[in-house]
C-alpha cells in the first residue's frame, strides 16, 4: 500500500510539473499584458517599460519559467504584480471565507441529496419520486446568476430578513451574523450541487435495491428498515464517496458567480480578477494549488475507496 | 453517516469562528458611513495610482497640494496657502500651510514636498506623474543621471527656501504647470529611506500609516471592507463623519439593494442610468449628478486601420452617422450630454458656439461615394462590460449598414481591447478618455503629446496649443484653444460621442454632499450624517 502510494505521489508531481508548463504557456499567449496603459487615463509609457525590466517581465519566456521554477524550488511563490504582496498571503488572506462558502454548501447538499435521495429510489415511480425528480431537475436548470438574484429580491429585499452583501457587517462579525450572510451564498451553491448528488445517490440506490442479496434478504424476511441500514446503505454509499471527495476542489477554489453577486470575499473572485488583470505569479500559483487539490482529492478518493470496500485490499 | 454529518457541522463552526473572531460587537451606527465600491483598491500611495478605486480612496487619506473648484475647475489653495508667479512665468514661489500636520504629528514641511518631487524624477520610480513635472529644470537630468536608489540628491529647479516655502523653476513658460500640483505629498520622515524602487510594494502602499487626508486608515480586510476613521489632525477642520466602513460590492444590483436595505448610505460611483430613476423617487434617497472630465469617442485607426479612414471624407462621413443625442437620451436616459470637441463644458475655454453634429446619413452616403470607397467593411472593438458602449456599437452599426458601410463588431475583455488597441488591431474603437482640470489639449492633440497614439499632426495645432500653454492670460489661452479645437475637429480625427454625467444615489440622511468632476470625496471633512 505505502508503495501505491508512492507512486501516486510521484505521478502526481509530475501532474503538477505539466500544469505549470501548459499554465505558463497559456497565460503568455494570451492577448494582454499586465499593467497595461490605460488608454483612457494619462501615463507614462517610459514608465510601463521600466516596470516590466524591474520586474524581469522583458525576459524571454523560457528564462521567465525557469526563475519561476527556481524561485518556486526555495519555497517562494512570488508576489503578485497586482498587489505586490505574495502570492501565497493573498491567497491565505481569502482562503477561509472559501472554505467556509463551499463548505457549508457540500454539506447543505450532502445533508439533503443523501436521504431524499434514498427516499425517491426506496419510492422509485411513486408520487413522491416524480416530485423529487421535478425538482431536483429545477435545481439543476436554474441559471445560478438569475438565481442568486431571486434569493435577493426575495429574502433581501421584499422580505428584508438577510443581508445581500459581504461576509460581516462591518463592525460586527459575531457567528450568528456571519451565518446569515452565509446563507443565502451557501444555499444558491448547494442548489446545483443537490441535484447532482441527488440524482446520483438515488441510482446508486436503485441499483443495489436490484441486487441478489438484497431479494434474498427480503426473501428471509428481513424488515425493510435493517435491509436498508446493513445492506443497501452502504453499498450504495461506495459510489458516493468518491463523488463527495471528487467535488471537494470546489470547496478550496471558490465560485466565482455566487462570490461576485453575494460580495463573497473569497478565491473565486480574486482569481478572476487576477486572470483578467494577467497577475502571473497569481495565476500560475492558483492553478498549481487547484491541480494539487485534485491530485490530492483523486488520491483521497482511492484511498477511503481501499478504506471503505474490504475488496480491493485483495 | 452521522460522522461524516458531525465532521462537516464541527468544521463550519470552526470557520465561522475562524472568520468572524477577529471584528469586535456592533459598532455604534451614529457618525459611521457606510459606502460602496466595485472594487478594491490596489495601493493607497498617490504616487503609484493606476486604477480608478485606488484613486478614489486616496482622496480620502491624503490631502493634496492644490485643490480645485469643483464647478469651475480653478485652481484652489490647499496645503499650499499661495503662490507667486514670476515675471518671465517659469518660476513659483510656494509657500506652505503652517498648520497642516501628518497624522503622527510632524509637521509638513516644504522638505515633503521636494522629497515627492525627487521621487517622482528618480529613475526608479514607475508610477505615471513623471510627464506633470518634467518640465521642473533639472528634471530629466535627474532621471537620466542620478545613481542612488533613493530620492535624494539635488534637482536643480527645486529650491527649499524654509521649512514652508520651496521654489520651483521650469524650463518654459507652463500656464497649466499649477493645476498638476493637485497631487498629494508623501511622507519624507517616513520613506526617505525608503529605495524608490521599492516604494511601490512598501507597506506604506497598503497601511498608509502616516497621510494628511480627513480620513485615516485603521482596518482593511481583503474583498469585504476598508475602515477609515476621522482624522483628528486634518488641517481643513476634524471630519463630521467619525467613520466610514468603505465596502467591496462588485455587483451594481447588489449594491442598490444593500442601498435600500439601508445597509448602506452613499454608491458614490457605478450607479447605473436606469437606476437612478428609481432610487430618485424614493423618499429616503438623492440622487445626485454631475458633469465629470470625461469623454466617450469613435476612434479611427489612422496608422494601420482601413486605408479608407485616411480620407477626410469617409472620416466625415462616419462622424455624421451617429445619433448623439438618442444615445443621450435612449441609452443614457438623460444623464449625459451631447459631446462637441474635446474641451468640456468645464473647461474654460469650452466653446457654446460649436454646433452639435446632427446625424445625416444621405450626406455621408454622398461623401462616401464621393470618395468611392463603398462597399466598405470596417471592424470595430469595443470592451465587454460597459453596456452603454456595447449599445452604442450596435446603434452605430445598424446607423452605418443605413449609409452602405457594413461594421462588424468584435467584443473584447478589458486587457485583450487594450493589447488590440496598442497593436492597432482595429479600425473603429469606442472608447473614453479623461482630460486634465487644465484646458490644455497638448497632451493627446500635440504632434509630440504623449498622449498622442493616433499619431495626429497638425503644425497649426501644434502652435495653438504651444502659444496657449505659454500664456498666462486666460482670455487669450481660450481664444487660442478653441481655434485649435475648431482646426482639430475639422481634421475629422474620432467622432465625439458624449459626456458622461457621473451618477450619485445618497441617504438623505447625508448632507453636504458635493461631489467633484474627479471624485466623489471631495471636501468630505464637511459631510454630515444625521440620525434621522
Amino acid at each position: 500500500m505505502c508503495r501505491a502510494v508512492l507512486g501516486r505521489f510521484i505521478q502526481s508531481v509530475i501532474v503538477l510539473l505539466g500544469v505549470t508548463v501548459v499554465t505558463f504557456l497559456l497565460i503568455h499567449l494570451a492577448p494582454g499584458r499586465p499593467l497595461q496603459a490605460n488608454p483612457e487615463f494619462r501615463h507614462d509609457p517610459t514608465a510601463v517599460e521600466r516596470w516590466l525590466q524591474q520586474r524581469s517581465l522583458d525576459k524571454p519566456l523560457p528564462s521567465q519559467y525557469i526563475s519561476w521554477l527556481s524561485r518556486l524550488w526555495r519555497g517562494d511563490f512570488g508576489l503578485s504584480l497586482l498587489h505586490n504582496r505574495p502570492v501565497a498571503q493573498l491567497v491565505a488572506e481569502r482562503l477561509p471565507a472559501t472554505l467556509l462558502l463551499g463548505g457549508a454548501a457540500l454539506a447543505l447538499a450532502l445533508l439533503l441529496a443523501v436521504p431524499l435521495g434514498v427516499l425517491s429510489a426506496a419510492r422509485s415511480g411513486s408520487g413522491c419520486d416524480r416530485a423529487l425528480n421535478l425538482f431536483s431537475l429545477a435545481c439543476i436548470s436554474v441559471p445560478g446568476f438569475w438565481y442568486a438574484m431571486l434569493l435577493i429580491l426575495l429574502f433581501a429585499y421584499l422580505l428584508p430578513w438577510l443581508p445581500a452583501a459581504g461576509m460581516r457587517t462591518p463592525g460586527d462579525g459575531s457567528i450568528q451574523d456571519v451565518m446569515t450572510h452565509l446563507l443565502m451564498p451557501a444555499v444558491t451553491l448547494a442548489t446545483a450541487m443537490f441535484a447532482g448528488y441527488f440524482r446520483y445517490v438515488r441510482s446508486c440506490v436503485q441499483d443495489v435495491l436490484s441486487r441478489d442479496y438484497v431479494r434474498t434478504a427480503k426473501a428471509k424476511g428481513l424488515p425493510a428498515r435493517i435491509i436498508f441500514i446493513r445492506h443497501v446503505i452502504p453499498n450504495a454509499a461506495l459510489p458516493l464517496v468518491t463523488m463527495a471527495a471528487l467535488s471537494l476542489p470546489l470547496m478550496f477554489t471558490g465560485a466565482l458567480m455566487v462570490e461576485t453577486v453575494f460580495a463573497w470575499p473569497g478565491l473565486g473572485r480574486f482569481v478572476v480578477f487576477s486572470a483578467l488583470a494577467r497577475d502571473y505569479p497569481v495565476i500560475m500559483f492558483v492553478n498549481m494549488y487547484a491541480a494539487a487539490v485534485v491530485t490530492a482529492a483523486n488520491l483521497l478518493a482511492e484511498l477511503l475507496y481501499l478504506a471503505i470496500n474490504p475488496r480491493m485490499k485483495m | 453517516m452521522r460522522r461524516i454529518c458531525l465532521s462537516f457541522l464541527v468544521l463550519l463552526i470552526g470557520l465561522t469562528v475562524l472568520t468572524g473572531c477577529a471584528a469586535g460587537n456592533m459598532a455604534a451606527r451614529k457618525g459611521i458611513l457606510r459606502v460602496a465600491a466595485t472594487s478594491a483598491p490596489l495601493t493607497l500611495n498617490p504616487l503609484f495610482v493606476r486604477d480608478a478605486a485606488s484613486a478614489e480612496v486616496i482622496h480620502l487619506l491624503h490631502a493634496s497640494l492644490l485643490r480645485s473648484d469643483p464647478e469651475t475647475l480653478a485652481v484652489l489653495p490647499g496645503i499650499v496657502s499661495c503662490w507667486e508667479i514670476s515675471g518671465d512665468g517659469q518660476s513659483y514661489l510656494l509657500r506652505l500651510r503652517e498648520d497642516v500636520l501628518w497624522s503622527d504629528g510632524q509637521p509638513v514641511t516644504a522638505e515633503d514636498i521636494a522629497f515627492t518631487l525627487r521621487v517622482i524624477c528618480h529613475p526608479d520610480y514607475t508610477g505615471w506623474l513623471y510627464p506633470l513635472v518634467s518640465r521642473i529644470e533639472g528634471a530629466a537630468a535627474y532621471r537620466q543621471n542620478h545613481v542612488s536608489p533613493f530620492a535624494d540628491g539635488h534637482l536643480t529647479g527645486l529650491q527649499v527656501l524654509g521649512d514652508f516655502s520651496l521654489k520651483l523653476v521650469l524650463t518654459e513658460r507652463f500656464a497649466p504647470f499649477l493645476s498638476y500640483l493637485t497631487l498629494p505629498p508623501l511622507p519624507a520622515h517616513l520613506l526617505a529611506g525608503v529605495e524608490v524602487a521599492s516604494l511601490e510594494g512598501h507597506d506604506y502602499s497598503r497601511t498608509a500609516p502616516v497621510v494628511t487626508g480627513p480620513f485615516t486608515l485603521s482596518a482593511w480586510r481583503p474583498d469585504e471592507y476598508l475602515h477609515f476613521q476621522a482624522n483628528q489632525r486634518h488641517y481643513l477642520g476634524r471630519p463630521n463623519i467619525a467613520a466610514i466602513y468603505y465596502r467591496i460590492i462588485p455587483y451594481p444590483e447588489t449594491q442598490v439593494i444593500e442601498l435600500l436595505n439601508g445597509r448602506l448610505d452613499l454608491l458614490p460611483t457605478a450607479v447605473r442610468v436606469e437606476d437612478a430613476a428609481a432610487l430618485s423617487a424614493h423618499p429616503q434617497f438623492n440622487i445626485y449628478r454631475n458633469r465629470r472630465l470625461v469623454y466617450d469617442y469613435l476612434s479611427f485607426n489612422l496608422k494601420n486601420g482601413h486605408p479608407a479612414l485616411s480620407d477626410r471624407r469617409v472620416r466625415q462621413a462616419l462622424s455624421l452617422l451617429p445619433d448623439r443625442q438618442q444615445i443621450v437620451d435612449r441609452l443614457l436616459l438623460g444623464h449625459g450630454e451631447v459631446a462637441v470637441g474635446p474641451l468640456l463644458p468645464l473647461h474654460f475655454a469650452y466653446d457654446p458656439a460649436l454646433a452639435k453634429t446632427r446625424p445625416d446619413p444621405r450626406k455621408a452616403g454622398e461623401l462616401l461615394r464621393e470618395a468611392g470607397v463603398l462597399p466598405l467593411g470596417l471592424r470595430l472593438i469595443y470592451n465587454s462590460g460597459n453596456a452603454v458602449r456595447e449599445n452604442v456599437a450596435l446603434l452605430f452599426r445598424e446607423q452605418a449598414g443605413a449609409a452602405g458601410v457594413d461594421v462588424r463588431l468584435t467584443v473584447l475583455e478589458w486587457e485583450s481591447f487594450a493589447a488590440a488597441l496598442r497593436k492597432g488591431d482595429y479600425d473603429l474603437a469606442i472608447l473614453g478618455r479623461s482630460a486634465d482640470i487644465d484646458p490644455d489639449l497638448s497632451y493627446h492633440w500635440h504632434s509630440g503629446g504623449p498622449g498622442n497614439l493616433s499619431g495626429y499632426r497638425n503644425n497649426e495645432v501644434d502652435d495653438l496649443l504651444e502659444a496657449g500653454a505659454g500664456s498666462h492670460d486666460m482670455t487669450e489661452r481660450t481664444y487660442l484653444y478653441r481655434r485649435a479645437q475648431r482646426l482639430i475637429l475639422r481634421d475629422v480625427p474620432m467622432v465625439w460621442l458624449y459626456y458622461r454625467l457621473a451618477i450619485h444615489a445618497a441617504s438623505r440622511k447625508l448632507s453636504n454632499f458635493q461631489p467633484h468632476p474627479e471624485t466623489p470625496y471631495y471636501d468630505v471633512h464637511r459631510w454630515k450624517l444625521s440620525d434621522v
